[in-house]
């Protein structure tokens, strides 16, 4: 898959406040910065530095990263079912990259 | 040597054996007590260790590049400020922090971390109260190759 | 007429001399001018498809204390599928990827050598011993 896809799973349905487990997986090298053995230049490296989590337009949840997560991430976040609707992934990496991906949840 | 200086050398040594661990941490700080200071603004000797987080990771992984490690506490979303993930001896001791908000509901962080070697994995909540709490487990690392 | 003789004799032997080193596949070359420069080979045999291969690059060969060490030698990456790679490994019996080598141009020895992805203080010490035994004071 191109990286920067990803797959979010949340249950597609809950109670109302129940609390959920939003679980995504994101294509991404997550290469860490390396050094010529030769020279001692640095190549920076290719990773994802933020995932923001957001509910109904509301930010619940942020988490900072980078080449220390393995490659492919796969993360999983709590999340308090109130009221249907959208929960979205926005993740951005250190060129500059930006992602996100949405999910849909109907709570009773 | 008389008998009275040795006596004195000897107390000087003892004296300075009692006091050479609190000179320790100005000369002696890890990579990872620096990356705490410097990231969390506490010394590492500050934080206590709590069994009100549950860290789980396994004792032995497999494989370095892809070691689950699961965090769960039972401390209260709305009293938590940040969760911070470090490995002791990773080149960059900080992995990963979580802002947690009680929208969430829970205290909890499902991820895989990369291992250089057998080290301590820390799980380190940043309460909003200020104070800091956290829980180690030690994963060991096994070398590996290709045929 | 004798001194033409040798002319041409001895323009013939640069000739052959640096058709010698200009055929030498470029690890041979680089064989040479690690002896020519007095300094150790360190060889670095890979495998694209191994992960143990990317975890030394990224924790031992970044390290910064390990890197500062390398550079008092030549270091070459090889791929052990290569046809340069697989010859090497074969002379120097590596028995798979990542393996670090040691080797000694002049003498056409191995000083010493790792393999696997065993912790940064592992390869330092091998590091450390090849230092001592040549007396490399910059290492």
């Amino acid at each position: 898959m191109a990286t920067g896809t990803a797959i979010v799973r949340v249950p597609k349905e809950a109670q109302k406040g129940q609390v959920i487990r939003v679980q995504m997986v994101i294509t991404h090298p997550m290469t860490p910065p390396r050094r010529d053995p030769q020279t001692g230049q640095e190549t920076p490296g290719y990773f994802l530095t933020k995932l923001q989590l957001f509910y109904n337009d509301q930010l619940v949840s942020e988490m900072n990263m980078a080449a220390g997560i393995s490659a492919n991430p796969f993360i999983a976040l709590p999340l308090k079912a109130d009221s249907s609707g959208v929960i979205k992934i926005v993740y951005e990496d250190n060129k500059g990259e930006k992602w996100e991906k949405n999910a849909e949840i109907t709570v009773k | 040597m008389d008998r009275r200086k040795f006596l004195l050398l000897g107390a000087v040594a003892v004296a300075g054996l009692t006091f050479a661990p609190a000179i320790k941490p100005a000369f002696a700080s890890s990579k990872l007590e620096e990356e705490i200071r410097k990231r969390l603004g506490v010394e590492l000797s500050a934080i206590k260790e709590t069994a009100e987080i549950k860290l789980t990771a396994p004792t032995i992984a497999e494989s370095g590049a892809n070691v689950p490690i699961t965090v769960e506490a039972n401390i209260p979303a709305d009293k938590v400020e940040r969760l911070w993930i470090f490995v002791d001896k990773n080149p960059i001791p900080w992995v990963t922090d979580v802002k947690f908000t009680p929208q969430n509901g829970q205290v909890f962080l499902s991820t895989r971390i990369k291992m250089g070697e057998t080290s301590n994995v820390r799980a380190i909540l940043q309460l909003k109260d200020g104070t800091f709490v956290m829980a180690t487990k030690e994963v060991k690392v096994t070398a590996g190759g290709c045929g | 007429m004798r001194m033409r003789n040798n002319l041409i004799s001895g323009l013939f032997l640069v000739l052959f001399a640096w058709v010698g080193f200009a055929l030498a596949n470029p690890v041979e070359q680089t064989i040479q001018r690690a002896a020519s420069e007095n300094k150790l080979i360190a060889f670095y045999f890979k495998n694209q498809f191994c992960p143990y291969c990317s975890q030394v690059e990224d924790f031992v060969f970044y390290d910064e204390e390990v890197s500062k060490k390398l550079r008092n030698f030549l270091f070459v990456e090889l791929d052990i599928r290569s046809e340069e790679g697989s010859k090497l490994a074969r002379r120097f019996g590596v028995p798979g990827t990542p393996t670090f080598v040691i080797y000694d141009p002049k003498k056409d020895r191995v000083v010493s050598l790792i393999f696997g992805s065993r912790p940064k203080d592992d390869y330092l010490n091998t590091i450390n011993k090849a230092c001592k035994l040549y007396g490399i004071k910059t290492c």
